[in-house]
């Protein structure tokens, strides 16, 4: 008799199936859909059929690898595709840390955005990045070291040149530390 | 002992070999590369840790070009389907959880950044031997739903600097490798979820500026291992090492981590090692 309730509540109840690092890009349209699957060849992306609950007819939608989010999210913006959200596939929202704090070390400024820093000196110069895991954090350390933050173009942020959370977070330092030393 | 991870050199194919340094480049075959931040200051700090014991020549640097796109990473991940050295550092790669679960774990295997991101989101940190996290990577280990560190829920997060025991606490109810250094303010040195020591001087503001300060933690620490250390001994060595440095160096946060990594040999021979 017990199975017979525990079957019923499997079907009352379904177990969600969660999707540890997945995510999902809903577009208005399969061809949209289709369209992304294709810029995004070089990504770990698959058109698949959106969940139950979200589906407007006979949808598509793109999954992905969250991780790999600041890079997709450029390649469409770079091919005019308009998506229209993106949402998470490990059973719950969630948002990439949004706390980022501020030290004054012998003189120098030092931003933390998770687990990345990034430290100015008193000129706006970048002197220092430091943390994360990604292979483009090298490549951006090597890009923005020795450059004053104030002079870097809307094109060179860690969130334009990198591909990764770890840039997406380091850009989350990088904006603050910007918004210091323009005194904003 | 191998050192894989990726170099910020977009294209460059795989390359795998015997490591010569000189100044502050590293050389593998005919490629050269600078001693920067992530693997570079990792290969740096091995070398020169190896190099004090007479062991230089036992260190293999396996990398590819990635700037983030990941087909560098892929490469790596790909050459670490079967591995020959006895310890293997994975490092700064991109993280791939169908990739990581086919690395060959039949030897000991040791994760950092990349590499010990995409053995936590797959869930086989227990294959590792051990992790090198800071309290911010620390809490993405705690958190069992978190694939990658800037994905931490916020009440974890919270906990930040304050609770690092109750973090390692959390992090052990996850498959974690049997050795840990949670390295930070104070380093702890964690043995299967219990704190067996810690190391909290002198302390060194600038350090958490400088980029590559924890890579030379594990690069050294691992070195020690290789040299025939045993974990517990060479993890609390590292900690002092790395905290001797910034003595002998006395750094300034634009301080660049190749003046850190040229001292070494000072710091292990002031150790009378």
């Amino acid at each position: 008799m017990s199975s017979f309730f525990n079957k019923l509540k499997s079907v009352l109840e379904p177990k969600k199936e969660f999707k540890v690092g997945k995510g999902l890009i809903i577009f208005k349209s399969v061809r949209d859909a289709m369209k992304a699957e294709k810029i995004l060849k070089n990504y770990s992306a698959k058109v698949v059929a959106p969940p139950h609950e979200i589906r407007e007819g006979c949808d598509l939608a793109v999954e992905y690898e969250v991780l790999e989010e600041t890079g997709i999210k450029r390649e469409l913006k770079k091919n005019k595709l308009v998506p229209l959200k993106f949402i998470s596939l490990d059973g719950q929202l969630m948002e990439p840390l949004d706390i980022v704090k501020v030290k004054e070390i012998q003189g120098f400024t030092m931003v933390r955005s998770g687990n990345m820093k990034i430290t100015i000196d008193g000129t706006g110069k970048i002197v220092n990045i430091s943390g994360g895991g990604c292979p483009d954090v090298p490549y951006l350390n090597l890009q923005l070291i020795g450059r004053n933050i104030l002079e870097i173009n809307e094109n060179e942020t860690p969130k334009a040149l990198g591909y990764t959370l770890c840039a997406y977070t380091l850009n989350k330092a990088f904006e603050e530390a910007k918004k210091i030393f323009s005194g904003e | 002992m191998m050192v894989a991870g990726a170099m910020p050199i977009k294209g460059m194919e795989l390359v795998k070999g015997q490591v010569h340094i000189e100044k502050n480049k590293i050389f593998v075959k005919n490629k050269e590369f600078p001693i920067t931040m992530g693997s570079g200051a990792l290969v740096g700090a091995a070398f020169k840790t190896l190099e004090y014991f007479g062991m230089e020549k036992e260190l293999i640097f396996l990398t590819a070009g990635d700037v983030g796109e990941g087909e560098g990473s892929l490469k790596i991940y790909r050459d670490l389907n079967e591995i020959t050295e006895e310890i293997t550092i994975i490092h700064y790669i991109k993280p791939k959880i169908s990739e990581i679960l086919n690395v060959d774990f039949s030897k000991t295997v040791i994760g950092d950044a990349g590499g010990m991101y995409a053995g936590k989101a797959a869930g086989i940190g227990d294959k590792f031997r051990m992790f090198f996290p800071d309290v911010g990577e620390l809490a993405f280990l705690a958190d069992d739903k978190s694939s990658h560190p800037a994905y931490v829920r916020g009440f974890i997060s919270k906990i930040d600097d304050l609770d690092v025991p109750k973090l390692i606490e959390m992090a052990y109810f996850q498959k974690m490798p049997d050795n840990m250094v949670v390295k930070g303010e104070k380093d702890y040195i964690v043995q299967c979820g219990k704190i067996i020591d810690h190391v909290a001087n002198p302390k060194f503001e600038a350090m958490e500026c400088i980029g590559g300060t924890g890579d030379t933690l594990t690069g050294i620490t691992t070195s020690l291992i290789a040299c025939g250390f045993k974990i517990e001994e060479a993890s609390i060595l590292g900690c002092k090492l790395n905290r001797k440095l910034g003595e002998i160096v006395n750094p300034k946060p634009d301080t660049k981590i190749y003046e850190i990594i040229k001292k070494i040999p000072e710091a292990l021979k002031e150790f009378k090692l």
